[in-house]
């Protein structure tokens, strides 16, 4: 067994066994939360990290997976298993939709378009008041029952989120792994020399593209039911900054690095107990000073 | 013989400068073909338009029967036109051997699905591929380095990489952009010695070249390119014997 994957497993069974140690209710919740983040970490990776594609639709896809989820459990009181599902293909579909038109152009016009997305679909959210309610938000999301089964105390929670982010990671290292990881990667690196290979760059980069909405809308959904209150906040980038800093400080573009820094991103500030303006500040300090000083790779 | 690749009447502008002025020439099956001629003749860009990179304004590119006009770069590649870039490109960041199965990609036409859950004939071509790499490391003398990132490789070696990564997918036509351009003398010798075994395999090759020496030593038929129009063709000593080509080349 390889060092990686020794520690893989020690880090699966440290996952599965903690539950036993802590028994803290606050503690659970950031576990939980975690597994969201190492989800949306995934996602951002593979536009971000694989494709070198600089994407501000996360919240989009995010929100867009956390109000289909909602909908459909509130107003047809559909099973978690059918909803998350349509949530996650209403996340691939909203990938076709905004990467279709504006991954063919350059790099700059993509990053405008997901950002536009993004403050689109807010919008539609604050103004579409008959489905969304509008700034009042969607409250009394009930837990989300899979198969009939409801998950309900923290502990299932723990579970559920664990599973979830254990799911993401089996097939982003799936795909990244394969023919079409090393496509987008060869893409990143030299669209040209990938277009005389045969690699089909646009193809390549919608289907990373679309793979990322799906994750981004699954963790949306969790994350709906899971906090029981959604508004057109959850279209907020202030999630996207935590996420750059985990993908760029984690390694963008590997495969694990993110991951964990995923875990520690996400535990460490609430350990420390930093107020959300000071980590605000602090990550933004760290954001600028990449840029400024290592607008490349953090890691030579 | 047969033409593997006729251009016929091939127009293209920038800006209203004339590049290619209406180019018609054949390439024949299983021989190295030249192509020649002073910078900004139009030879690179005579590539581009063969091989999708750029669009003609006029005229017609075809592929034994396949007419290969106006397509994008990618299907270019899957109808069978591999080529190289006169600036060397190969992925720093793969492996050698990666390098070499990426090369493979035009050959694999199944879908995301199929690869996601590994069905048998997936795993087939996979296979076959490493096979292959294998066979091209060894040609290549790359074998040793196949663990290496491409980043690592010396000049030569990336550019043993580059012509390898042509040949993964058994091409009807390969168009090299200057093979052996900034390479010491050494190399060159290994780099033609693996053009001629190319070649004898029965690939065919369109080469432009500004060493006038291996053209006229591989090449079996020769174009001259002057100022977007084609000056001249025929046999290496009919070439290097014509005043107007050493005129072309002395302005």
């Amino acid at each position: 067994m390889t060092r990686k994957s020794a520690l893989l497993w020690a880090f699966a069974l440290v996952a599965l066994g903690l539950p036993l140690v802590v028994d803290s209710p606050y503690l659970l919740h950031i576990a939980v939360v975690t597994g969201f983040y190492v989800i949306l970490v995934q996602s951002l990776n593979l536009v971000l990290g694989y494709c070198g594609l600089l994407s501000f639709a996360s919240p989009a896809f995010f929100g867009m997976g956390a109000y289909v989820a909602t909908l459909l459990s509130l107003r047809l009181g559909w099973d978690s298993a059918a909803s998350f599902a349509l949530a996650t293909l209403a996340g691939v579909a909203s990938g076709v939709v905004i990467g279709f038109p504006s991954l063919r152009v350059s790099r700059h016009s993509f990053v405008i378009v997901t950002l536009s997305a993004t403050l689109l679909l807010q919008l539609i959210a604050l103004n579409w008041e008959d489905m969304t309610r509008g700034s009042l938000g969607l409250a009394n999301i009930p837990a989300p029952r899979l198969f009939g089964m409801a998950v309900g105390t923290r502990l299932e929670w723990y579970y559920l989120s664990a599973a979830a982010a254990a799911a993401s990671v089996l097939c982003t290292w799936a795909v990244v792994g394969s023919r079409f990881g090393r496509a987008m990667i060869a893409a990143r690196d030299n669209e040209q020399l990938a277009l005389a290979c045969g690699i089909d760059v646009f193809r390549t980069r919608l289907f990373a593209f679309c793979l990322s909405g799906g994750l981004a809308a699954f963790a949306g959904a969790l994350y709906a039911h899971f906090i029981s209150y959604i508004d057109p906040g959850v279209f907020g980038f202030s999630v996207t900054e935590t996420l750059l800093i985990m993908v760029i400080l984690g390694g963008s573009g590997t495969m694990w690095g993110p991951i964990a820094a995923a875990v520690v991103f996400t535990a460490l500030p609430e350990l420390l107990r930093l107020t959300p303006e000071i980590r605000s500040l602090i990550y933004g300090l760290i954001l600028l000073s990449i840029v400024l000083f290592r607008p490349r790779r953090l890691f030579p | 013989m047969s033409a593997v690749l006729r251009v016929d009447g091939l127009v293209k502008k920038y800006r209203g400068v004339t590049a290619l002025d209406s180019i018609s020439l054949e390439v024949q099956r299983g021989i190295i073909t030249g192509l020649i001629g002073p910078n900004g003749s139009g030879k690179s860009t005579l590539f581009d338009c063969i091989s999708g990179f750029q669009r003609q304004d006029a005229g017609r590119v075809l592929l034994e029967a396949a007419d290969l006009s106006g397509m994008p770069a990618v299907k270019v590649v899957r109808a069978g036109v591999r080529r190289t870039f006169q600036q060397l490109k190969v992925f720093p960041a793969l492996s050698v051997r990666d390098n070499l199965l990426t090369a493979a990609q035009a050959a694999a036409g199944y879908s995301a699905l199929a690869e996601a859950l590994r069905l048998p004939g997936v795993r087939n071509h996979e296979r076959e591929m490493r096979r292959r790499a294998e066979e091209v490391l060894a040609d290549c003398s790359l074998a040793p380095h196949a663990e290496r990132l491409a980043a690592g490789l010396s000049y030569g070696q990336k550019k043993l990489l580059e012509l390898g990564m042509a040949l993964m997918t058994d091409p009807k036509l390969l168009l090299l952009d200057e093979p052996v351009a900034g390479v010491n003398p050494t190399l060159i010798e290994e780099l033609k010695l693996q053009l001629l075994r190319v070649a004898r395999r029965g690939v065919t090759l369109f080469i432009v070249e500004h060493n006038l020496k291996l053209v006229f030593d591989i090449c079996d038929w020769i174009f001259v390119l002057d100022r977007g129009r084609l000056l001249t063709a025929g046999t290496p000593a009919e070439v290097s014997g014509d005043e107007r080509v050493m005129e072309a080349y002395l302005g």
